[in-house]
């Protein structure tokens, strides 16, 4: 589990480009071999997507799926060895994306839906199960997208919100005494 | 003579300065079990939650495992929000906002830094830690463990833990003037076999809510903390964590201060005052948690926490600006 998340991790770092070169291939043979990781590196790309809003109309889930099987079917040509150098260029693209792993969680919390075909509740995205809520699955594999964006939207305002954010934030710090039950406020608070 | 007459006193004394250290490594035993009870337990439990002369009504399921700790709290009154934590990342669902915050929390006891070191002696200028006789709670044998202020600049506690498995059962937080502010008092509390973390979520759609997250990974080290100055802190209190800027998903850029005596601690949040910061000056409170707005050098300061109103105040006052214009 532990190492689930550490890989999840590197997984992060390599999109952003800021893997050191000598732990590509292990990690690409990781990829390789576990399944539940290339879910991961797929949900960071979409979350990625999202963030960057580029993300189309309608999501197709299964479409990594059907590549890798048409893939599969093809003849292996040749392996390279060495990966190609590649530029750090388009780092500043999504500011923070070097802590994807973690910034995303809460859009990971959206978008596993689009990811998870029905389980009936059951979860096997551990990685995301790990760390956030489920709010519940979702049976079609193939669902609008825009309609789930709406929960990822970092530029609307807080104001309103401001003081919960402060609250929420001093329970990390201040787990006092008081501290038993920190979320209890929370919960019973009115925004002003 | 008068030797001997020294002596006797020395030695009836030592006995009593033993007695009063007992007594309070024996208190900060009992908290320390409580802490471990809360984390590691299963348990499942009705609880009300007094504060500001209001009595809400709240359900907690807590379950442990492996990886970790879950819980799900839910307000059963009015507005369904609801708190669920997975370890340390902690979502709190807002439904008449319709929002959800998503929150890393850090540190996992539920007792301060000073009282997981051991280290009474170094907060007993300000508190004495006492134990109180054994009494009943939600049918149940509880033990009363108090901590008591030794001035008015900070508030007291009280907390009834059950002896059979060391789980709160109440829990009262007392002003400076000996009343009651908040007070947690379960009504029903029992271990309970755990449930599947995938079973612990909202209980209400989400799915077309505003998710903010607010995470620690932005917060980068922050350059112009030394622009800001804590000046005459009410006595025992100290700056004890000076925290890395903060971005919240408005892009608001947030200083943070943690100030402390070693028990109670009071956030101090900067930002730079917008429209909406003079509705916010004054004072507020929600439970024990006394809130001051103040708006000093363009900058809006923010102090929260668990203190008497005039402590916070203070701490608010406290925090002056003396940098040097950047950031």
């Amino acid at each position: 589990m532990k190492n689930m998340e550490h890989e999840a991790e590197l997984v992060s770092s390599l999109m952003d480009g800021a893997l050191d070169e000598a732990r590509h291939d292990g990690l690409l043979r990781a990829l390789k071999q576990n399944p539940e990781l290339v879910r991961c590196w797929e949900r960071y790309h979409l979350i990625g997507d999202v963030m960057k809003n580029q993300l189309p109309n309608v999501m197709d889930a299964g479409f990594a799926a059907r590549v890798s099987a048409e893939i599969d079917k093809e003849p292996t040509v040749f392996a390279p060895n060495a990966m190609a150098v590649t530029k750090k260029s388009s780092r500043s693209h999504v500011a923070g994306w070097a802590v994807a792993a973690s910034v995303a969680v809460a859009a990971v919390v959206g978008v596993q839906m689009m990811l998870q075909p029905s389980q009936g509740g059951r979860d096997t995205s551990t990685l995301a199960s790990n760390h956030v809520v489920s709010p519940g699955s979702q049976s079609q594999k193939t669902v609008p997208a825009n309609s789930e964006i709406a929960r990822v939207d970092y530029n609307q305002s807080v104001n309103d919100a401001q003081l919960n954010q402060y609250m929420v934030n001093h329970n990390e710090y201040a787990s006092g005494m008081n501290g038993v039950l920190p979320y209890a406020r929370i919960v019973v608070s009115r925004s002003q | 003579m008068k030797w001997r007459w020294c002596c006797a006193v020395l030695l009836a004394g030592l006995p009593i300065l033993g007695l009063a250290e007992t007594t309070s490594q024996d208190a900060l035993m009992w908290l320390t079990r409580m802490s471990r009870a809360m984390q590691s337990n299963n348990y499942a439990g009705n609880f009300v939650y007094m504060h500001n002369g209001k009595i809400e009504s709240l359900r907690v399921r807590h379950y442990a495992d492996r990886q970790g700790e879950y819980e799900h709290l839910v307000h059963l009154n009015g507005n369904a929000r609801e708190v669920i934590r997975n370890n340390d990342i902690v979502t709190c669902v807002f439904p008449e906002e319709g929002i959800v915050l998503v929150e890393k929390r850090r540190g996992s006891s539920y007792l301060p830094p000073v009282l997981q070191s051991g280290n009474v002696a170094s907060i007993g200028a300000y508190y004495n830690f006492l134990i109180g006789p054994e009494g009943r709670v939600a049918g149940q044998l509880a033990r009363l463990i108090e901590v008591r202020p030794r001035d008015n600049d900070r508030y007291g506690y009280r907390f009834w833990i059950n002896v059979r498995n060391g789980l709160l059962m109440r829990s009262d937080l007392v002003n400076e003037q000996g009343a009651l502010v908040e007070q947690i008092l379960f009504t029903d509390l029992q271990e309970v076999a755990p449930v599947p973390r995938s079973h612990v979520r909202p209980l209400v759609d989400t799915r077309n809510f505003t998710w903010q997250r607010q995470d620690l990974a932005q917060q980068v080290n922050q350059p112009g903390s030394k622009d800001w100055v804590l000046r005459n802190l009410p006595e025992g209190f100290t700056i004890a964590e000076v925290n890395a800027r903060m971005v919240l998903p408005n892009n608001t850029v947030v200083k943070h201060f943690v100030v402390s005596d070693g028990l109670a601690a009071i956030s101090v949040y900067i930002q730079s005052a917008d429209e909406g910061s003079r509705k916010r000056m004054g004072s507020n409170r929600i439970g024990g948690l006394n809130v001051h707005t103040a708006i000093t050098s363009g900058y809006q300061i923010t102090a929260l926490g668990d203190a008497p109103l005039t402590t916070v105040r203070r701490i608010a006052e406290a925090t002056q600006y003396r940098g040097g214009g950047h950031d």
